[in-house]
């Protein structure tokens, strides 16, 4: 068996909320093979956003184990979080949230330019996977000239551009219409297939989950089925 | 696309904000320059003045007349003092002198005065006394005296007015009365002179004192910087003998030494208070914009912008910010230099130090203190934006990009 992308070990994310105990996340354990094409749904409330940001490095769990390309999340200090997030995992947000500055070509940049990628390889990488994700001609745009969809597009490029090996995705499609969100989905599966890069999105949509590899359900905090196709 | 190019660009998303604190930092800079060039042009026109009107850059006295101003105690046979002061490196002028107290009278109104007896051959090398007169003539003859301007008001007299002089023969205590006539009236600047003296050849002034050839004070003029205290001294050194003592000019009046000395001081205090306003608005700014763009520092950070990058895109906006406004001030500060370099500044016959301001003081400005006040507002605006850094560097990802 191949070594799996992202691991999870029984993790519990408890909040405390005005002396009451809410269990975002109550005992999970996950493994995610590379390559997959997943989707966590759930109702609203149930854990998705939390377990994506444990994947993601973005939080911490109360209790478990978290392991992303080998390495034990808590064991990796801010910093090599932050260089963990800039290396392997790609973000995609439900509001696009691209640097409103930056051009639509510098945005899908950044990271490589975090990274220290040379410029010419910087624009030369960033403008294939823009045309890829079909948006020719508009790397020039600033993101308050383009479309929700068309931002998206952008989030997915820049997500992509690293060449990580997991890509988080938190209800990617939720603020597009469903036929831009099935274009989106159509983009994420070819890039899934061409590249080999594993996708992780949550989403409450019966039509994205279709789409998905695999399911995970979540309720309450607990996984409540795991159906591979 | 680096970093610096980013901070411009952010440094723009609100103008009106960028634009006041940016002339916030302009106005403090300029005011500055300003300041710096107001106050170099005071201490040349105090340094001027006060070596120009009596002083000169430096003076030889008979050992203990400057501290007690004993009449009796003259600089004896002083032309062989002259002479070798004549020969000396760096000495341009060697004005002798001769003080006395007399009594100026005409009518029934009277006054006491100061006599100051003078060489006018020597004296305009040194004070420029003769340049000053605002009527009348330089004295002929021994006849005539020059009076201060405001002693001239008060005893309400002019050139050609005839008064009587009377001088007391400092051994004997027998007074002298001599009818003179008014040859001039000058205006120096100097209270001591304008107010208080008449002045008149020197020899019927030893006459009346009974001193002889004796001479109370040598004033020189030195072709030497007159804040070139070291240079001073090294022409003076050989005229402090057993009988006289020669002092540069800093040491006759060290009150006006040392406050040329702490104007460095003073311009380091000021300098202080003024960024330290400015720096409230620099933070302030900062934070605003830090608090407005928390969802995007989140994002940054979610990925995987190191928290020290973030502090340092802030930092480069405070540096931009120090940019635009001390590159504005500079040009401000320079031109408001230019134009009050040609009308200077009337100061309103203000009093300081023992020096009337009655003409304008012109702005002096060295290109060292222009560049460095420059660079203090260049260092210190990306300084003061560590403060905010360090909060962008903080920020939690998660929760910024909850934050809307
Ligand atoms: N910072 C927090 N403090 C307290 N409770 C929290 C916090 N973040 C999440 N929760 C709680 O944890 C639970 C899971 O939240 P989560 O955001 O993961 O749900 P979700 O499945 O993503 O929901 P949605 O579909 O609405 O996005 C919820 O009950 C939520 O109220
Ligand atoms: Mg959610």
């Amino acid at each position: 068996m191949t070594e799996p992308v992202a691991k999870l070990i029984d993790v519990k994310k408890y909040y405390k909320l005005r002396g009451e105990t809410v269990k975002a996340l109550d005992g999970v354990t996950l493994n995610i093979a590379p390559a997959s094409f997943m989707t966590v749904a759930g109702p609203s409330g149930s854990g998705k956003s939390t377990l994506l940001n444990l994947i993601g490095a973005l939080d911490t769990p109360t209790s478990g184990e978290v392991i992303v390309n080998g390495k034990n999340l808590a064991h990796l200090t801010g910093t090599e979080q932050a260089m963990m997030r800039r290396d392997h995992i790609g973000l995609i947000f439900q509001s696009y949230n691209l640097i409103p500055v930056l051009t639509a070509l510098e945005n899908v940049e950044y990271v490589m330019l975090l990274q220290g990628v040379e410029r010419a390889e910087r624009k030369k990488r960033s403008l294939a996977l823009i045309n890829e994700v079909g948006l020719k001609g508009m790397e020039d745009r600033r993101p308050a000239e383009l479309s929700g969809g068309q931002q998206q597009r952008v989030a997915i490029a820049r997500a992509l551009v690293s060449r990580p090996s997991l890509v988080l995705a938190d209800e990617p499609t939720a603020n597009v219409d469903s036929k831009t969100g099935g274009a989106l989905l159509d983009t994420m599966a070819e890039l899934n297939e061409r590249h080999g890069t594993t996708f992780i999105f949550s989403t409450h949509e019966k039509m994205v989950m279709d789409r998905a590899s695999r399911v995970v359900r979540l309720r309450d905090g607990r996984v409540e089925s795991d159906e591979t196709r | 696309m680096t970093i610096v190019k980013m901070a411009w660009r952010n440094l723009w998303r609100n103008p009106k904000r960028t634009a006041i604190t940016g002339s916030a930092i302009a106005i403090g800079l300029a005011t500055m320059i300003f300041y710096l060039g107001w106050m170099g042009g005071m201490t040349l026109h105090l340094v001027h003045t006060m070596t120009s009107s009596q002083l000169g850059y430096a003076q030889i006295h008979a050992v203990g007349y400057e501290e007690s101003r004993e009449p009796e105690l003259t600089i004896k046979a002083p032309s062989s003092l002259l002479e070798s002061l004549g020969s000396r490196k760096g000495v341009t002028g060697a004005a002798p002198r001769a003080y006395g107290d007399g009594l100026l009278a005409i009518g029934d109104r009277s006054t006491n005065i100061t006599c100051i007896g003078y060489v006018e051959a020597r004296e305009k090398l040194v004070s420029g006394w003769s340049e000053n007169i605002i009527s009348g003539n330089l004295p002929h003859g021994e006849r005539e005296i020059l009076v201060g301007v405001d002693l001239a008001k008060k005893l309400e007299v002019d050139a050609g007015s005839k008064v009587v002089l009377t001088i007391a023969d400092i051994y004997s205590g027998d007074l002298n009365y001599v009818l003179v006539k008014v040859a001039g009236v000058l205006s120096t600047n100097n209270p001591v002179i304008d107010k208080q003296a008449a002045l008149m050849p020197l020899a019927p002034l030893q006459r009346a004192l009974g001193i002889g050839d004796g001479i109370h004070e040598v004033a020189l003029s030195l072709d030497v910087l007159p804040t070139d205290l070291e240079g001073i001294k090294a022409i003076l050194m050989p005229f402090n003998t057993r009988e006289l003592r020669a002092k540069p000019w800093q040491e006759l009046v060290p009150v006006v030494a040392n406050m040329v000395e702490l104007q460095g001081i003073y311009m380091g205090i000021t300098l202080v208070i003024v960024f330290t306003l400015i720096a409230f608005g620099i933070v302030n700014t900062l934070s605003m914009s830090l608090l407005e763009r928390m969802k995007e520092f989140g994002v940054l950070r979610a990925l995987g912008t190191t928290p020290l990058k973030l502090s340092a895109l802030v930092m480069c906006e405070g540096a931009w910010l120090g940019i635009v406004g001390a590159l504005l001030g500079l040009i401000i500060g320079l031109i408001a230099h230019l134009i009050i370099s040609k009308t200077g500044i009337t100061m309103g016959n203000a009093e300081a130090m023992g020096v009337t301001f009655r003409s304008p003081v012109y702005p002096v400005l060295k290109p060292f203190d222009i560049a460095a006040v420059t660079t203090v507002f260049l260092i210190l605006t990306p300084l003061v934006s560590i403060i905010v850094a360090r909060k962008a560097g903080k920020v939690d990802p998660i929760k910024a990009m909850r934050h809307e």
